[in-house]
């Protein structure tokens, strides 16, 4: 007893590392209050914010009803606010814009790592890093007066003709739609996921994959059984970031994406156009006033939630990864 | 076996397995390259777009007069940026200036408080790392614009705070947690307050890694759109008073994107041209912190 007593580290007041407090309790007491201070001030603004946003969504929860879960029908002309176009349109368009930027993108972080010449590497790899901080309304410009133009023109008539008209290739080609938002995310979130998949790769430790070459392993063999595994809780990590950035993007999607206009929870086709959460908060919240406003509280609200149950997700995968290669 | 002949066996036994381990190997290494290409053919569009349709733009009348609401008569008739310019000063300004000490001080608390109350917040915290920016600006409309019922440029400003001082805060405290315990110690050792201790001994030595981080969180605040767009209203007058109405970079570019006119959305080019040489400044500023971390 008397040895664990004053081998704590708080107990003389000196501070330790890692999660002991750094001075003892009592000394510096303006110090301490104005820290404690801070800290209130902000979990009180935490607290507010989450109230506000509870509070308002309320008269929009009763004014929509039980079916907003259940109903397809999002229409305010109508006021009907069935959410489930909306949450398969954050969902979809967040999955196919991963399904085609994730390989890609770390496709490219191995290549700016491992291919390219070391003087072209700097080059790359910021222009790379420069992308990842674009603001999204650029890649929102890009979308609507560049890639909708040549979705319209090319690209889905292209499409259009390889699967002969069959579906999900059939109807009209307006341009933009749901293709052109996962499009769009896509490039978005790719410049993300190269540059964190990047600086994971480069971390991994030299002897690892010298140690795999030495054994007579291919360079192909040590990206795929060497680095890959042990890059993985990274990657993970980086497309979870590109995840969130995905589901709450507002702006790029705002202006391609065209509307909700079938009262199906799907898309019925690749070239539909439909809404997601969050451009439909950016769209409607200046122009629609009352209950009906009320609504888009909940809509940021379930949007809330999706992130946040994405991430924790993410987070879980990524601490269980951990704890196997411990 | 000389080593010959040992060469001449090994090759004859896995010479097949060989070939198919090479071919697989260059598959792969195809595959990536092929990835890079197709990762290069999006962007290098982008910045084709921007850079070509944009750099015309760039001219002193632009940057400094102001837009104008184009009519039937005359359609080409826009103006230039120079009240966006303005706007964004004042908001971005006013964000800064309220987020950098906030987030300083709260990392501090963070650094030094242990508390459950301490770290409930600091979970908070992290958590509006990740909530899409849009919820920040329905918040800041509700509570601040229904209950005034005015726009006002701060208003934008307090919104970005929401952007920018989770990020400056939860780096500036992987800065102050990189600083050696032994300096601490030490200056404990020598009879010195904590709160000396930290203002300095912890700060100064964190100093590059705090400024990092706060230049990464306002490279991306200046680009940020949706949570600004329907507190600040829009101003075609450069002004400077964050009680008026503003117009910024970004919502200027969301207005001429959505708006009528062709001369106005590819007016948007320009604007992305001003933008990204912005964020691209502000990026590159806190690189060379970076730099001089890892020079540390």
């Amino acid at each position: 007893m008397a040895t664990t007593q004053f081998d704590s580290p708080a107990e003389h007041g000196v501070p330790a590392a890692g999660r002991e407090r750094k001075f003892s309790a009592g000394s510096d007491r303006g110090y301490r209050f104005t820290l404690y201070g801070i800290v209130t001030v902000v979990g009180v603004i935490v607290f507010y914010f989450v109230y506000v946003l509870i509070k308002n969504s309320i008269p929009g929860w009763r004014f929509a009803g039980w079916s907003i879960f259940t109903s397809s029908h999002w229409s305010f002309g109508d006021n009907r606010f069935g959410v489930l176009p909306l949450v398969m349109g954050t969902v979809l368009t967040t999955f196919f814009a991963l399904l085609l930027a994730v390989p890609v993108g770390v496709g490219a972080a191995l290549a700016i790592v491992y291919l390219i010449p070391r003087r072209l590497r700097l080059v790359v790899s910021s222009f790379v890093e420069l992308l990842a901080v674009v603001p999204s309304i650029v890649y929102g410009v890009w979308g609507a007066l560049v890639m909708a133009t040549f979705l319209g023109n090319k690209g889905e008539p292209w499409l259009k003709n390889l699967a002969h008209g069959a579906w999900p290739f059939n109807g009209a080609t307006p341009g933009y739609g749901m293709t052109l938002g996962a499009i769009v995310l896509a490039v978005m979130i790719m410049p993300i996921v190269t540059a964190i998949s990047r600086d994971v790769i480069v971390a991994v430790p030299k002897e690892l994959t010298e140690g795999a070459l030495s054994l007579g392993a291919t360079r192909g063999q040590v990206i795929r059984r060497v680095i890959l595994p042990s890059c993985k809780t990274g990657i993970v990590g980086a497309v979870t970031l590109a995840t969130g950035r995905a589901l709450g993007e507002t702006i790029a999607l705002a202006t391609v994406l065209g509307g909700v206009t079938s009262q199906s929870p799907l898309p019925d086709r690749a070239f539909a156009t439909g809404s997601t959460l969050a451009a439909e908060i950016a769209i409607d919240f200046g122009s629609i006033t009352g209950r009906a406003g009320n609504v888009l509280f909940a809509l940021a609200l379930i949007l809330m939630v999706i992130v946040g149950a994405v991430t924790y997700l993410a987070r879980s995968i990524i601490r269980r990864n951990q704890r196997q290669f411990q | 076996m000389d080593s010959a002949t040992r060469r001449e066996y090994i090759r004859s036994t896995s010479a097949r397995s060989y070939r198919r381990r090479a071919i697989y190997s260059r598959l792969y290494l195809l595959a990536i390259f092929v990835a890079l290409l197709i990762a290069f053919v999006p962007l290098a569009s982008i910045l084709q777009n921007v850079i070509g349709h944009g750099l015309h733009y760039i001219t002193w009348s632009y940057l400094t007069t102001s837009q104008q609401l184009p009519s039937i008569v005359s359609p080409n008739n826009i103006g230039g940026i120079g009240n966006a310019l303005a706007g964004t000063a004042i908001v971005d300004l006013i964000a800064v200036a309220i987020s950098i000490p906030l987030a300083i001080l709260l990392s501090m608390a963070m650094f030094e408080l242990r508390s459950r109350w301490v770290s409930a917040v600091r979970a908070a915290v992290e958590t509006f790392i990740g909530l899409p920016s849009i919820v920040f600006g329905v918040f800041t409309y509700v509570s601040l614009v229904l209950t005034t019922h005015q726009f006002r440029a701060y208003y934008g400003s307090l919104a970005l705070c929401f952007i920018m001082v989770p990020v400056m805060t939860i780096n500036a405290l992987a800065a102050l947690e990189s600083v050696p315990d032994t300096l601490i110690e030490a200056g404990l050792s020598l009879g010195l307050r904590p709160s000396r201790v930290m203002l300095h001994i912890v700060l100064p030595a964190a100093r590059a890694r705090v400024f990092t981080g706060i230049f990464l969180a306002f490279s991306r605040a200046v680009g940020e759109t949706a949570p600004i767009l329907f507190v600040i209203g829009a101003s075609q007058l450069p002004s400077l008073d964050p009680g008026k109405q503003a117009t910024t970079l970004p919502s200027l570019m969301y207005n001429y994107l959505t708006g009528s006119y062709p001369t106005q959305r590819d007016s948007c080019w320009g604007i992305a041209l001003v933008l990204m040489v912005t964020v691209l400044f502000f990026n590159i500023l806190s690189r060379i912190f970076v730099a001089r971390t890892n020079q540390q």
